[in-house]
């Protein structure tokens, strides 16, 4: 202590000129006067340049806190690109919806599907539409792809869709470049079989097949499904036709429900034909 | 012929201390008054610089370097200042000239045609440290012909005022 005390005095001079020039450095540094500003700058370029130079120095402490920070950033991000995925493909969903909307010729009410239920090995589904929203049995439901299927059954708020992809379920099509009309039937492959096509019809595969005016459960024109194979068998008169739906159901999440029923006059005088052919029938 | 020089008795360190400061607050007035009517291109000789280098030879490098610093203080105070820039200049500038000093021989140097060197150097120091804070690049050649070497030449100049009147007064009436 009396060594670094004489020490002091030795050199006091410069221990001096060293405390008050700091002393002066703490001053111009507080004022806020930007005639130094130019100053500042050079000091702050001067120390960034060297910071820079020793910068390949590594810093074992903050190397470890930024790989931290990265890796929960990196976590965040990645779950960010996944929701922006998923809002996208959800974006252009609703915008093909919304374009379906606007340029269809029936009113369409839309609906969420809430459900999927199957009843004696039938495939439905429910959604959160009902009476209240206008819906009634009858109504025949599709997406911005295709025909769905149709409402079955109905209450004030939900409503069951038989889905088209259920064993005996014919539709009344047509094809949409050829104008030939047909029967098809959804069969156990997973597909559409249009009966009983004859070899001279002109079906051929990519062609898309919409429902025609004879169907009276499901209004004309909407898309029901692309035609696969269309060949002709041998031994047989007919070719083997076979129809893939547009509507992907395994990823169904909204659909459109047509507000029109078939033809009440139309429809009565179908019930009353079937009627007397029952009863022609039994009378027999 | 015998040439006899005068010699007075000086007074203590304290009444000089006294007198350093009237005269450096007067040099302050001076400055921010009517200096301005000297002025040749915006360029002002710095009394207080040579004042603070009188004082750091006559009276050595410690007492000069504290007296530097408070004169310019004040000075940055009362002319409106970043407060510590002419503190700075002139607690260095002291330093420096105080290296020059001898104790016992300070009038042969305040005499003497290296007092004028001495203020020459410490004016280039001081207008170095003190226009570098307000550098701006775009104006270098500038600042070096204009805030250091034409100021110090000028400050120097009127340096060769108390110089003259402090040269050995010769008695030639014996």
């Amino acid at each position: 202590m009396r060594t670094f005390f004489n020490l002091i005095v030795k050199f006091k001079d410069i221990v001096v000129f060293c405390a008050l020039f700091v002393i002066c450095l703490a001053f111009i540094s507080l004022d806020n006067n930007l005639k130094i500003g130019g100053f500042r700058t050079l000091v702050v370029a001067s120390v960034g340049y060297f910071q820079d130079v020793f910068s390949w120095i590594p810093n074992p402490a903050a190397l470890k806190s930024e790989n931290r920070s990265i890796r929960e950033l990196n976590l965040y991000l990645s779950s960010e690109v996944i929701k922006s995925r998923k809002a996208i493909i959800e974006n252009e969903r609703y915008k093909n919806m919304l374009a379906l909307k606007d340029s269809a010729k029936f009113e369409l009410v839309s609906a969420d599907v809430i459900g999927l239920t199957s009843v004696e090995m039938r495939n439905y589904i429910t959604i959160n539409r009902g009476r209240g929203a206008g819906l009634s049995e009858g109504m025949a439901s599709r997406t911005d792809a295709g025909l769905v299927g149709w409402i079955v059954v109905c209450n004030d708020n939900y409503s069951i869709i038989e889905l088209i992809i259920n064993r005996n379920v014919k539709i009344s099509v047509k094809s949409q470049r050829s104008q030939l009309n047909g029967i098809i039937e959804w069969t156990n492959d997973d597909m559409f079989t249009m009966m009983n096509t004859p070899d001279s019809y002109d079906i051929k595969p990519n062609d898309i097949l919409i429902t025609s005016n004879f169907s009276s459960k499901y209004p004309p024109n909407l898309p029901v499904g692309q035609v696969v194979i269309s060949e002709p068998q041998q031994g047989s008169l007919f070719k083997k036709v076979k129809i893939r739906p547009l509507v992907n159901f395994a990823s169904l999440e909204q659909v459109f429900v047509v507000k029109e029923l078939a033809d009440s006059a139309k429809m009565s005088l179908i019930t009353d034909l079937e009627n007397k052919l029952k009863l022609r029938k039994t009378t027999k | 012929m015998q040439i006899q020089f005068e010699k007075k008795s000086e007074p203590n360190r304290n009444v000089r201390t006294l007198i350093y400061s009237v005269i450096a607050a007067l040099m302050i007035m001076a400055h921010l008054t009517f200096l301005d009517l000297i002025q040749i291109s915006e360029i002002l000789p710095d009394l207080l610089l040579i004042l603070c280098v009188w004082v750091s030879l006559r009276e050595g490098r410690f007492y000069g370097m504290f007296f530097g610093f408070i004169v310019g203080l004040f000075f940055d105070i009362a002319g409106l200042d970043v407060v510590g820039t002419n503190a700075l200049a002139k607690l260095s500038v002291c330093f420096l000239a105080g290296s020059f000093s001898n104790p016992g021989k300070e009038k042969l140097i305040l005499q003497s045609f290296r007092f004028l060197l001495i203020v020459a150097l410490s004016s280039i120091i001081h207008n170095l440290i003190y226009y570098t804070l307000y550098i701006k690049l775009t104006d270098l050649h500038i600042f070096i012909f204009k805030y250091v070497l034409a100021n110090s030449l000028y400050t120097t100049l009127i340096a060769i005022i108390p110089l003259v009147y402090y040269l050995p007064k010769r008695n030639v009436f014996k």
